[in-house]
């Protein structure tokens, strides 16, 4: 019995020992060789990593205004693997939210963490959501572009998506300085999901760059409500304007009309959006002129008393007919120019050459990009001189056979009013960031002499004074410029068409200092299709509302602008 | 005599831990209430910028203009602008305190100008 006894206490004692061993052998197992896989799937659940976004930069105007911030929202997720009741849930989120109640369904059966609801939503909005209290519904903190300018300079800013990157214009072309680096925050997650800072690693996000326009908002406001009156006034289809400064190339107003809200894009077709100055392609017809202008007084090869007959309306060209809209007799160089005749610049062009013509087309800066910062910038289409037809001598320094767009033309106006500099346009003025700030230098060359930017500048500004630019004249102040009405070119037909038209005035205010540069395009107006009658008065109305808000004290001692 | 080392060995062991663990516990304390207040002042960060979005959306160049024509308010000759701009960091003038703190990497205190007139 004895022996029984103790043979029984040696099992267990064998039992215990074997079994601590093997314990022991599972504990050394766990805690040695399994113990990064184990370490990691604790922190797993013990850490959460939170994405700290990088603040994209704010777009301020010249003098400081914001023309777009970003604003914090929120954003609504769901883990539908907490969501019980999902019909309950979808509809008070529905009536929430504006989301059909059936698209939130369909995103709360899926077998996912993880589903969007609405992206970037109201506080007004988050709060109400959260009042609800329904459980497996999440907020997560983003950032929202906001334009608190509205339409005001929208198709200069361009925009950006969800994710707040640059998908046009300005918004676009800055993306890299804008854009702000991402950061991560590692923090603590207890029992109930909350998360507790203890000894927080952080990745700090870095702040985008905040960039200043060279834009004035002011002056850009009045532009865009005048050009959507002119707009309306002649039924047309859209129109253009860019206000340049001549010396430096700053942009001051880029307007487009029809013009869009950056806060509401989903009323707005994409053609809106385009920024029309910039890379939209026309024929410029007579505003052109001013090329044939530059370089017969380059060139040296007219007086401003030479006299040009103008074949009394009509004149046989190779391959075509010239004709201008009132027939002219002789008229002597400098009124050529001020009554706009075709004939007479085709004939002032055939004596310079074709050669000479190209290389001042060239010089003027058509054919190229002007190199201003937006993104998209159309070229233009000057034909190489050996594609020219037998009419292009001719065609050509009519502003016929040439594409080019409005923010060429204003800077090649401008080399007339620098004295014979082309100018960099730009619309950044400085970009912003935590270690200081960065000036865009200003960019120029000497393209034409000094003496015939100046006597091109007295023909301009009779054509204001006196020709067919009238229109556009202001008591008291130097105006100069030139009227230009084209025909479409229609590619589905194949010829011009005879009844959409594009009116253009560009001109100048000398007395400014700094002097500035002003164009102006309208496309397809109708009643009127002259850029004198349609164009030049627009001209007008912005060129009296810079005098005065720009104006020094030259101009505004001036009793006539006064009177305006 | 050595029963007696062992049992004040065991006691001043047993303070430690306690001393200890009310350490971590504080630790732990502060952390939820620093969480809390973070959340807190994220809230306040929220409702600050919901109020400055209808303040920039009432005060766009558009709706003042409207403003100025429906009241037949003419502005001065001088423009008035908020000057927005981010303020230049400001630098330390004591070359030691700023080669210390560059060092240590503590941050110099730059200011940021949150509206200025200009």
């Amino acid at each position: 019995m004895k022996i029984r006894d103790g043979l029984r206490v040696n099992y267990i004692y064998v039992f215990f020992v074997v079994f601590f061993i093997l314990l022991f052998l599972r504990i050394t197992y766990l805690q040695v060789f399994r113990k990064n896989f184990f370490q990691n799937l604790a922190q797993n659940q013990y850490y959460r990593l939170i994405p700290l976004s990088g603040k994209r930069g704010t777009i301020f105007d010249s003098k400081g205004r914001i023309l777009a911030t970003e604003i914090n929202t929120h954003s609504v997720f769901a883990d539908p693997l907490f969501v019980k009741d999902k019909e309950t849930t979808a509809r008070l989120l529905s009536e929430n939210l504006d989301i059909p109640k059936q698209k939130i369904k369909e995103r709360l059966i899926k077998e996912k963490r993880f589903v969007w609801i609405k992206r970037k939503i109201s506080w007004s909005e988050k709060e109400k959501i959260k009042s609800l209290k329904i459980k497996g519904i999440g907020f997560l903190r983003e950032h929202k572009r906001f334009y608190p300018q509205e339409k005001l300079t929208s198709s200069l800013l361009g925009l950006t998506d969800i994710d707040s990157r640059g998908v046009d214009g300005l918004e676009l072309q800055y993306d890299s300085h804008l854009c702000g680096k991402d950061g991560m925050v590692r923090v603590l997650q207890d029992s109930a999901s909350r998360e507790v800072i203890l000894t927080p690693q952080i990745i700090t996000p870095q702040e985008g760059r905040d960039v200043v326009l060279t834009i004035d908002s002011q002056l850009q406001y009045w532009v865009e409500n005048f050009l959507e009156e002119t707009i309306k006034k002649f039924s047309a289809k859209e129109g253009s304007v860019v206000i340049m400064n001549a010396l430096t190339g700053e942009i001051l107003v880029l307007a487009n009309y029809p013009n869009f809200n950056p806060n509401n894009l989903k009323e707005f077709s994409p053609q809106i959006m385009r920024d029309k100055a910039v890379c939209d392609m026309f024929e410029p017809g007579s505003v052109f002129k001013a090329v044939t202008l530059v370089a017969a007084i380059e060139e040296n090869k007219f007086s401003d008393s030479d006299v040009i007959f103008c074949e009394n309306g009509s004149y046989k060209i190779p391959g075509s007919t010239l004709h201008d809209v009132h027939p002219y007799g002789a008229l002597t160089f400098r009124e050529v120019f001020k009554k706009s005749s075709n004939i007479g610049v085709g004939k002032i062009a055939n004596k310079i050459g074709s050669q000479k013509i190209y290389v001042y087309v060239k010089k003027l800066g058509f054919g190229d990009k002007t190199g201003i910062d937006l993104p998209g910038e159309i070229r233009g289409n000057v034909k190489p001189l050996n594609s020219w037809s037998k009419t292009s001598p001719y065609m050509i320094p009519i502003g016929q056979e040439v594409g080019v767009s409005l923010i060429q033309l204003v800077c090649a106006y401008a080399v007339i009013v620098n004295d014979g500099y082309l100018v960099k346009p730009h619309v950044v003025k400085a970009i912003y960031s935590q270690g200081g700030y960065k000036e865009t230098p200003i960019e120029h060359k000497m393209v034409i002499s000094a003496s015939t930017a100046k006597r091109a500048r007295g023909i301009l500004e009779d054509v204001v004074k006196d020709g067919t630019g009238k229109l556009a004249s202001i008591e008291g102040v130097k105006i100069g410029g030139k009227t230009g009405t084209a025909q479409y070119f229609d590619t589905k037909i194949g010829r011009y068409s005879s009844t959409q038209y594009r009116a253009s005035f560009v001109g100048f205010i000398g007395d400014l200092n700094p002097p500035i540069v002003i164009g102006v395009s309208v496309f397809e107006p109708k009643g009127s299709h002259f850029g004198g009658v349609v164009s030049a008065p627009l001209f007008k109305k912005i060129a009296e509302k810079a005098v005065k808000y720009l104006g020094g004290e030259k101009i505004a001692s001036n009793p006539a602008v006064k009177q305006n | 005599m050595k029963k007696k080392s062992f049992a004040i060995f065991i006691v001043f062991l047993f303070i430690a831990s306690l001393i200890y663990l009310h350490q971590k516990i504080l630790i732990y304390v502060e952390a939820y209430k620093i969480s809390k207040n973070h959340r807190l002042s994220n809230e306040l960060i929220d409702k600050r910028d919901y109020l400055a979005y209808n303040l920039t959306k009432e005060t766009s160049v558009e709706k003042i203009n409207q403003w100025a024509e429906k009241n037949n308010f003419l502005p001065t000759e001088k423009v008035l602008a908020l000057n927005l701009r981010r303020a230049e960091p400001v630098k330390s003038t004591n070359k030691v305190m700023a080669m210390l703190n560059g060092l240590l990497g503590i941050p110099t205190g730059s200011s940021t100008a949150l509206a200025g007139e200009k």
